[in-house]
């Protein structure tokens, strides 16, 4: 049964990195990036990790693809044509991506990994509410500082380029 | 741990950040006063929280490892950070309309709060955040000229910051992964045996280069220096460099490599490489800043082996080399903001100056300075330098510092040749249509001012070391 | 025996609902007819003629709208798990009543931090919706006011 599972969520991530990488219409690139995030948001399912899941689809497949379908929409040069992605250095690009890939499998392959066995936790997400308010308190104010810096900085390019 | 003992020891801890998150809440105030008022007010705003930071830095009298290891406190930390809220301060000097005032102190504000985060970061989370706020606010500063060639600048520099992050927290991942800890503290020389871990930790190191502009992360600087307004330029090739190098120190202090390790050669030759294209790309500029950018570059290179010896002489030539890179290069792009204002922007527009003698003096003084030559506080900080790396080919018998020794010193040879191109073209031009730049008497007395303390640091470099002693001994 | 937990049943959920979605376009592909004609494939049928592409330029306010949406969602999860334990019994108890004041304090500043951005991008009118300037036209009719009045 899990396998069935596992072997689905392959093929999901699989079909959105595929569909990113050969297509060059940025629209469909963005909703296949979806598809991809969902299925990892799958794995971490299956691994136990809930509220990485749930973060994964609310905040990435939720958030970020409507993020980039805006940013997509808002270019100048859409005027009655698609937005296509060109692309340079193809050999290189693809010897090196390649290279990276198969050099990092095998290494985490052969690596002690630490890995602990997948456990049903029950007070999994408790647990991360304390630790997010005792021992990662300086992690916990400074993202909340981050992602005003973000948002100020966002808003206030945007305002400048809006009235000029 | 019993939760109430954990409890009340991070109130104990609380003072060690009290500095960082009175510049946060001074960056919100900025923000909300911006809403009203502009111009003088914020200024004034932003002075008192640099003043009011400082104090609340100095009095912490906190060092080690706080708030369950997320932070290291040590004498650098407490030190640096006073060094870099006063470079802020100096912001004030540079001339700065009412227009873009507000936002502009908010970003400086915060890429000092991750700044000063950065180098005491203990945690694989706080390196990760503090490097983007501070990326965060550069990337935004870069553009706030609001011309389309800093846009440009601005969004290279996003999508080459974007790479980088993206590699570092893979190797954050990675060393995660293989450690399942978050503490640098709690690293050791077995931790990086295997080889999976060490190549987490050269991903990690790319984040970090990226910051200090080690090449080949260092890509983005001549077009960023270039766009960037001067006082923020001024401030970016400072407080940021300085603090990932304090943060690279911490890392190597934990003896978790030996000295022919692989990633420590590896690390060297990045560091001779920078040096060699910081150097070499400066002598093709015609634009002045840009040459300065790439002379930023090769200092880099230069404080880059400081932070891998692990010895007294190399923590108070760090010390050393940094505050006075800050003077040079505050005040170089003061220099640089003024003529920019008068219309001089390229190496060959110097030659229409050449009546403005005492100014012309003065930046060939401080040019001087940055090519570390005597009597100035540039040629005791190369000296220290040089020092220092001879002092670890003897001790670590690494031939490698050898080699970084004598590229060290061609280069710095060589960098005489650009540097002096800006005094040639100001004394030795037969330009006709001289025309007399219009500089009040405060930039002269100012830049003055600099230029007699960088004198004073030569003729008593011991003045730097006490002053680290001092302020690191306040709060007794 | 297959143990289904809850995310178990929101993959049958899914599989279900794509699977439904697959069947009756197939089963409708099978039983249409297929005859295009020129007329058929306009975007309009009743002979309004469109201009352009529907891919028009947005306004860069609807992309700050949808940064503010995501960044408060990013907050939301921080909550989430906070929420769990801010007022979990035992953990007060365990600490006198430390443990209370900590999770509200440090929450209400990290909300507040936020909260801050908000005011900031709602003053600067970020938020307002893009309305367009109807403009004065300057054409003056030939025909005077009063001639209207006439007709009355």
């Amino acid at each position: 049964m899990i396998i069935t599972v596992q072997i689905f969520l392959l093929m999901m991530v699989l079909a959105g990195v595929g569909i990113i990488l050969f297509t060059r219409n940025i629209v469909h690139a963005a909703y296949a990036l979806c598809l991809t995030l969902l299925g990892i948001a799958g794995v971490y399912v299956l691994v136990m990790s809930e509220l990485l899941a749930v973060v994964q689809i609310m905040l990435y497949a939720g958030g970020v693809v409507i993020l980039l379908a805006f940013g997509v929409m808002m270019t100048n040069r859409l005027r009655g044509e698609k937005v296509l992605s060109g692309s340079n250095n193809k050999w290189i690009g693809r010897i090196i991506s390649v290279g990276v890939f198969a050099g990092l499998c095998y290494l985490i392959s052969i690596s002690p990994f630490q890995t602990t066995s997948v456990e049903k936790n029950e007070d999994q997400i408790a647990q991360i509410g304390v630790s997010f308010l005792t021992d990662h308190i300086v992690a916990f104010e400074l993202i909340a500082f981050v992602l005003l810096v973000a948002l100020v900085g966002a808003a206030y390019l945007a305002k400048n380029a809006a009235d000029e | 741990m019993n939760l109430i003992d954990q409890l009340n020891g991070i109130l104990a801890d609380l003072q060690g950040v009290w500095a960082e998150s009175a510049l946060m809440l001074g960056a919100i105030a900025v923000l909300v006063l911006g809403l009203a008022r502009s111009g003088r007010a914020i200024k004034a705003l932003f002075l008192i929280v640099l003043i009011f930071a400082c104090y609340l830095n100095l009095t912490n009298g906190l060092r080690g490892d706080i708030l369950s290891g997320s932070l290291f406190l040590s004498v650098h930390t407490s030190t640096f950070g006073i060094l870099f809220l006063i470079t802020a301060s100096f912001l004030l000097l540079f001339k700065r309309g009412d227009k873009h005032s507000t936002e502009f102190y908010f970003f400086i504000l915060s890429m000092l709060t991750g700044s000063l985060l950065m180098m005491k970061a203990n945690s694989l989370l706080i390196i990760y955040l503090s490097i983007e706020l501070v990326s965060f606010s550069s990337y935004i500063l870069t553009n706030f000229s609001f011309k389309k060639k800093g846009f440009e600048a601005s969004i290279k520099y996003l999508l080459f910051g974007a790479i980088c992050s993206a590699i570092m927290l893979f190797g954050l991942g990675i060393i995660y992964g293989s450690t399942s800890t978050f503490l640098v503290s709690e690293w050791n020389s077995e931790t990086f045996s295997a080889l999976l871990p060490q190549v987490g930790f050269i991903l990690l190191l790319v984040g970090i280069f990226f910051k200090i502009s080690i090449a080949p992360a260092h890509l983005w600087v001549p077009a960023t220096y270039q766009e960037a307004p001067a006082d923020a330029t001024a401030f970016m090739s400072i407080v940021p460099k300085l603090a990932a190098l304090v943060l690279l120190k911490r890392i190597f202090e934990g003896q978790i490599f030996t000295s022919n390790h692989w990633i420590y050669s590896l690390v060297l030759g990045l560091g001779i490489l920078t040096i060699v294209a910081g150097t070499l790309g400066a002598f093709r500029q015609s634009n002045a800043r840009r040459m300065i950018s790439f002379g930023a570059i090769a200092h880099s290179g230069f404080l880059l082996p400081l932070t891998l010896i692990q010895s007294t002489t190399a923590s108070e030539s760090l010390w050393y080399y940094s505050v006075v890179y800050a003077i040079m290069n505050m005040v170089t792009f003061y220099l640089l903001d003024v003529h920019e204002r008068n219309g001089i922007v390229e190496i060959d527009d110097y030659k229409q100056t050449s009546r403005s003698v005492w100014i012309g003096a003065i930046f060939s003084l401080i040019l001087v300075s940055l090519v570390g030559l005597p009597p100035l506080a540039g040629f005791t900080a190369k000296l220290f330098l040089f020092t220092t790396l001879w002092e670890g080919y003897s001790l670590l018998e690494n031939s490698q510092m050898l080699w970084y020794l004598i590229v060290a010193v061609i280069a710095t040879v060589g960098s005489l040749f650009f540097y002096l191109r800006i005094p040639r073209a100001i004394f030795l031009s037969q330009s006709t249509d001289n025309q007399s730049i219009n500089l009040n008497l405060s930039t002269k007395i100012l830049a003055t001012l600099f230029c007699i303390v960088l004198l004073l640091l030569f003729f008593a470099p011991q003045l730097v070391m006490e002053a680290q002693q001092l302020l690191n001994n306040v709060h007794e | 025996m297959i143990q289904i937990s809850g995310f178990g049943t929101v993959l049958l959920f899914i599989v279900g609902g794509i699977g439904f979605l697959m069947i009756t376009l197939l089963v409708g592909k099978l039983l249409r007819p297929n005859n295009p004609t020129t007329e058929k494939q306009t975007t309009y049928e009743s002979g309004e003629e469109p201009s352009g592409t529907a891919w028009g330029q947005f306004n860069v306010r609807f992309y700050i709208v949808a940064l503010i949406f995501l960044l408060f969602e990013a907050e939301l999860i921080f909550l989430f798990p906070w929420a769990t334990v801010f007022g979990d019994e035992q953990l007060i108890a365990e600490s006198d009543g430390l443990w209370a004041q900590f999770s509200m304090i440090e929450t209400f500043i990290f909300i507040g931090i936020l909260l801050v951005g908000l005011a900031y991008v709602w003053s600067k009118g970020m938020l307002e919706w893009v309305r367009p300037k109807p403009k004065a036209s300057d054409f003056k009719s030939r025909i005077p006011e009063s001639a209207y009045k006439d007709f009355k």
